[in-house]
């Protein structure tokens, strides 16, 4: 289940913050708006950072065992 | 005693030579090699040689002709003519008029390649609305290749020192001969039960043709085509071209070229969420920018109004109304002032005592009373005069 989560979510933070850039750069927005935007940015870059640092780093092989199920083996 | 010989004119004897030929040969099947190889650019119509290992014929093919054929003919093709021999006369030279060329092994192979491009490129499985977008930022790459591959190991290579921190997950296919096809459908479709995989690399080294070929299979290409995870196709040799690279989501010139597009490095990332951040401080710095001018204009605005000077100006009026005020009430306290001064100095004139030092006197009765007329004493009373200096006592005589 993480792991479904942790792949969407770098994506999905890269794509917020494209959006929360965009709306900061039209230039619209009242400065209290602009601000939370900004905080919310901040957070976004920062959780990313610390995913980025976070990673598990794993070679492994799909392979199918004995009872023909789906095994995932480490390699190298 | 001389012999007579009959002489033939080179011309009559390439034209006997004709006939002899077109006379006993009809058109016939013949396959060999294409080399020498020349189309020309003007008319059209194509000239080589066809050849085996101890023998060779000069061919033409006409435009007319050459234009049914369904591939590009090249040196080092194995074909089948059909055609006439005849005698290009001109030149005494024997050769093949071309009616039908025909692709033979490789020939073969490659007129399938372009059958099976096209029916697929009409079906629209190549249509650019069905390639998935390659996830810029992907944390689980899968593999489709030959696990005991060189090509293998470069990917893995690749990834590894750019972009430690993905996942990688290999299937391994065979990717030749004639059980490629499959063994490539299944591993695609045993990686797509993997959800966490964000992109797929299929592929293998460089080849021959006939060692690429299961990459041209129809299986495989509607496998790519119904993957849920993006493809890219990293088959062989830059100039290789397959079908799988028409059909997948990307195609990678090769299989290193493929590790390089998914491992973003992990300084590119940075690079980029810096960016980003730079992006965030930038645009809050302008919007508060411009709120600050907007503050500056209402400033000046208010300025502009000079509420300081206006209320000096108000002040000023004050001042001057107190002062005519005060003024009023002094003048008016003046005129009362004399008013009064004058009324008392009637008063005063009025008053008894004044009138008394005139000459007169105020005659009291023997009860005090003020007498005005004389009627109102009798004769005998007695009463008191008050002069201006002192009284007097008196009787009334008469």
């Amino acid at each position: 289940m993480a792991k479904k989560e942790n792949k969407k979510s770098f994506e999905i933070s890269i794509s917020e913050l494209e959006n929360l850039v965009s709306k900061m750069e039209s230039g619209n927005g009242s400065l209290e708006e602009n601000m939370k935007w900004f905080d919310e940015g901040i957070k976004l870059i920062n959780s990313c950072r610390k995913e980025l640092e976070d990673s598990e780093k794993k070679v492994q092989e799909l392979i199918k065992n004995n009872d023909n199920e789906f095994v995932l083996k480490d390699i190298k | 005693m001389s012999k007579e010989y009959s002489y033939l004119t080179v011309t009559s004897l390439n034209s006997k030579i004709r006939n002899l030929i077109e006379g006993s040969l009809d058109s016939l099947w013949v396959k060999g090699e294409i080399s020498n190889y020349h189309l020309h650019p003007s008319s059209g119509h194509m000239y080589f040689t066809l050849k085996d290992n101890s023998g060779e014929i000069r061919c033409v093919m006409f435009r007319g002709n050459n234009n049914r054929i369904k591939f590009k003919p090249e040196n080092g093709f194995q074909v089948r003519l059909f055609g006439s021999v005849t005698i290009y006369e001109q030149r005494g030279q024997i050769q093949l008029k071309v009616a039908t060329m025909d692709p033979e092994g490789a020939g073969d192979l490659f007129l399938a390649f372009e059958l099976l491009k096209k029916n697929l490129l009409d079906e629209g499985l190549f249509n650019d609305h069905f390639k998935k977008e390659i996830p810029k930022y992907p944390k689980t790459i899968g593999i489709v290749t030959s696990g005991s591959s060189a090509a293998f190991q470069d990917i893995i290579n690749i990834i590894k020192r750019r972009a430690p921190q993905l996942n990688i997950i290999l299937c391994s296919v065979i990717v030749q001969g004639s059980s490629g096809a499959e063994s490539i459908v299944q591993g695609i479709q045993d990686l797509n039960t993997f959800s966490e995989i964000d992109v797929i690399i299929l592929g293998r080294g460089g080849g021959s043709i006939e060692d690429l070929w299961c990459f041209n299979e129809e299986i495989v290409a509607r496998s790519i085509f119904s993957s849920v995870i993006p493809i890219i196709s990293a088959v062989g040799h830059e100039t290789d071209f397959t079908i799988s690279d028409f059909v997948s989501d990307l195609r990678a010139p090769t299989p290193s070229a493929a590790a390089e597009i998914v491992s973003l490095t992990k300084e590119e990332v940075l690079a980029s969420l810096k960016n980003f951040r730079l992006i965030l401080f930038q645009s809050l710095k302008k919007t508060i920018e411009k709120e600050m001018l907007k503050i500056d204009y209402l400033e000046n605005r208010v300025r502009y109004q000079q509420p300081g000077k206006q209320i000096l100006v108000q002040k000023d009026k004050i001042f001057e109304l107190r002062n005519r005020l005060i003024k009023y009430i002094q003048f008016e306290n003046k005129n009362k002032n004399q008013k009064i001064a004058s009324i008392y100095k009637q008063l005063v004139g009025l008053s008894p005592e004044k009138v008394i030092n005139r000459g007169y006197s105020i005659v009291y009765s023997n009860s005090n009373k003020i007498i005005r007329n004389s009627s109102d004493v009798e004769i005998g009373d007695r009463l008191t005069v008050q002069t201006g200096n002192g009284s007097l006592v008196a009787e009334k005589i008469e």
